[in-house]
């Protein structure tokens, strides 16, 4: 079973794996997009997710599943070409313009993206959406970040800390 | 496969995500390695678990910004390289900038002072004719010349404009070139050089380079709304200011404030494109020389100082600028002084050591010149020590000659020098003049003769921060 084939599926008819979300829905893709995961690829250089058996995900719903694979999908060829050193500009931006619209989503599934990327380990899609978040905390202050991630409303004694921590890098609030 | 289900075991796999505190430290340090300091700043307050990423991955390094007066950069005329007045116990940077590729003055275009190789400071970067160097990291980058514009006016000469803040945007720096005498074609002169015109005009045309797109774009800035949104007016006769003084610009919270011809100032906002007329604080006009006036930022913001009554009156005023406000911009006296010369200087600064002059005009001359000058300066020296103190008797006062260098970035100071020699920190908020040490260049008075000049001047806080300018 353990091939020695490289997990880019490249050699003629594109080699499938099953993907089972956590609600049991099964999800057929290319090995080679699959393999974005550094997670997956390993399970499917070891011959698994083939036939009917797939690969069982419980960490990750069928809706975050379905978005995730649309990005490994899209970014498959690229990641094939060794980080495609010969791609043209216009596949870049159209890569680009694709990640842009991506991450145009609503906050909750963003945090489940980020938690599937991170269990999947996906390197592209983590910093894609590490960047998205990180440009929505870009010039607030620390009320205005919790309220933009969606954090519950402070405790007393969060609201203490906040405060306690205010005068440490005065540099930063002037 | 097990591997994977107990990967996140914390988060129930059916429950969406409510917000971002249900994220694993790992992700949260993902995204916070993204985030520039003075955000990271707010995120270590935003919840005990985010405090924790930012300090144990050392994400928020204050140590490597621009945080510290490391000394003044003073440029002197006639002399090739431009000084730094260093701080003590200051590390050893050095104004020598030997790390550059050769030649680096002077410049092609004579368009600006090709006498000065620092043209601007901000925030540790340097700008010079063709570079844009960071001398504590030793790294630069070329600045590619200008395009020639296309209704390129015979008689215009540019002040260029570092904008760098490495906390908010540690990856970019830009350049913004701002005419400081100008025929633009578009407007008419009827009656000759007494008619006025507006300016600047709406949209104002500036080239700008970017570091992220590397090349130089001509952008247009609009004038803000407001009230107070007219220009300003001034002849053509003001506006062609050959006379070829330094004036100063600083950087505040994204925006660059100009010192324009005729003693206004403008604010540039490269991230809304637009620009804004500051006119001048009540007893400084068009008249004043510009030479005796100093904007700079300093604790509170943007600071206007002037040196008035043969350098003697000392007058300080801070902007009120905040856009979350009500739009209006205005100065508020923050400090006069009638005769700050009359005020005895305390010894020393900080640490009760001098400020040392690096001297890497007389340090790199060659050999056979030092001991010229160093001769003349012999018979010289006598001379001058008599001078002077008759000078300084006659007019009853401590310190003479005194000239704005700057101010200091974090605390309400201005540095002076007296006479070219003496470099000095004034205390607002004390009335007290603390005497720094000697910035006078080794024999200048022998190099420079009749010609001595400080020509520019700027507190430099050294940065660490490696990613811009890129080579090294």
């Amino acid at each position: 079973m353990a091939a020695p084939e490289s997990g880019d599926g490249n050699n003629g008819a594109a080699r499938m794996v099953t993907l089972i979300s956590s609600d049991n829905t099964r999800f057929e893709v290319e090995a080679a997009a699959a393999s974005l995961s550094q997670t997956l690829q390993l399970t499917i250089l070891d011959g698994g997710g083939g036939g009917g058996d797939g690969i069982p995900l419980p960490n990750v719903d069928s809706a975050t599943l379905s978005k995730v694979l649309e990005y490994c999908i899209k970014h498959a060829p690229a990641a094939a070409n060794g980080g495609a050193p010969n791609a043209t500009a216009v596949d870049r931006a159209e890569l680009e313009r694709f990640d842009n619209e991506f991450v145009n989503i609503d906050q909750s599934v963003l945090y489940s993206l980020i938690m599937a990327a991170h269990n999947l380990e996906i390197e592209g899609l983590q910093s894609l959406v590490a960047k998205k978040v990180a440009d929505m905390i870009k010039g607030k202050s620390p009320m205005e970040i919790r309220r933009t991630l969606g954090f519950p409303d402070p405790t007393p004694e969060e609201q203490a800390e906040m405060n306690a921590h205010m005068l440490e890098y005065g540099w930063a609030y002037e | 496969m097990e591997d994977l289900q107990n990967q996140d075991a914390a988060r129930e796999p059916d429950r969406p995500a409510a917000g971002a505190d249900v994220l694993p430290a790992d992700a949260v340090e993902e995204i916070l390695r993204r985030v520039p300091p003075r955000g990271l700043a707010a995120c270590r307050r935003v919840c005990t678990s985010w405090r924790a990423v930012v300090d144990s991955n050392r994400l928020l390094r204050a140590d490597l910004l621009p945080l510290s007066v490391a000394g003044i950069l003073v440029g002197f005329a006639a002399l090739n390289f431009t000084e730094l007045f260093h701080a003590p116990s200051s590390s050893p940077i050095s104004a020598r900038l030997d790390f550059l590729p050769r030649p680096t003055a002077p410049a092609a275009d004579d368009d600006e002072d090709a006498w000065t190789p620092v043209r601007d400071h901000c925030n540790g970067l340097l700008l010079l004719a063709d570079h844009v160097a960071n001398p504590a990291t030793r790294r630069w980058d070329p600045l590619p010349p200008p395009r020639p514009q296309q209704d390129a006016p015979f008689l215009t000469r540019y002040d260029s404009r570092l904008v760098h803040d490495p906390t908010t945007s540690p990856h970019c720096y830009e350049v913004v070139r701002i005419p400081t005498s100008s025929r633009p074609s578009s407007v008419q002169y009827d009656n000759g050089a007494g008619a006025a015109l507006e300016w600047p005009p709406s949209p104002f045309l500036l080239q700008v380079f970017s570091s992220t797109t590397g090349r130089w774009d001509e952008r247009p800035f609009f004038r803000d709304g407001g009230e107070a949104a007219a220009g300003t007016f001034i002849t053509k006769l003001e506006l062609d200011d050959l006379s070829g003084t330094r004036r100063q610009s600083a950087c505040w919270r994204g925006n660059l404030y100009v010192h324009c011809n005729t003693n206004f100032f403008i604010r540039i906002s490269l991230s809304t494109n637009q620009y804004r007329v500051i006119q001048p604080p009540p007893g400084v006009d068009k008249r004043t020389s510009s030479s005796s006036l100093y904007l700079g930022k300093s604790a509170k913001g943007i600071y206007l100082a002037s040196l008035t009554n043969q350098s003697s009156e000392l007058r300080v005023w801070v902007l009120i600028d905040d856009e979350s406000l009500d739009q209006t911009t205005s100065w508020v006296l923050r400090h006069h002084h009638n005769d700050i010369g009359s005020v005895r200087p305390q010894r020393y600064f900080c640490d009760r050591n001098p400020w040392k002059l690096e001297d890497v005009n007389f340090n790199e001359a060659p050999e056979d010149m030092r001991s010229h000058w160093a001769m003349l300066a012999r018979c010289n020296s006598r001379y001058d020590d008599l001078t002077f103190d008759r000078a300084r008797r006659r007019r009853k006062c401590h310190v003479t000659g005194l000239r704005i260098l700057g101010f200091h970035p974090f605390q309400e100071v201005v540095f002076l020098s007296g006479e070219m020699v003496t470099g000095l920190a004034y205390h607002l908020d004390r009335s007290e003049l603390r005497e720094l040490g000697c910035l006078y260049p080794a024999c200048y008075r022998e190099i420079a003769g009749k010609n001595g000049d400080i020509l520019t001047s700027f507190p430099y806080t050294p940065c660490w921060v490696r990613d811009v300018p890129a080579n090294k």
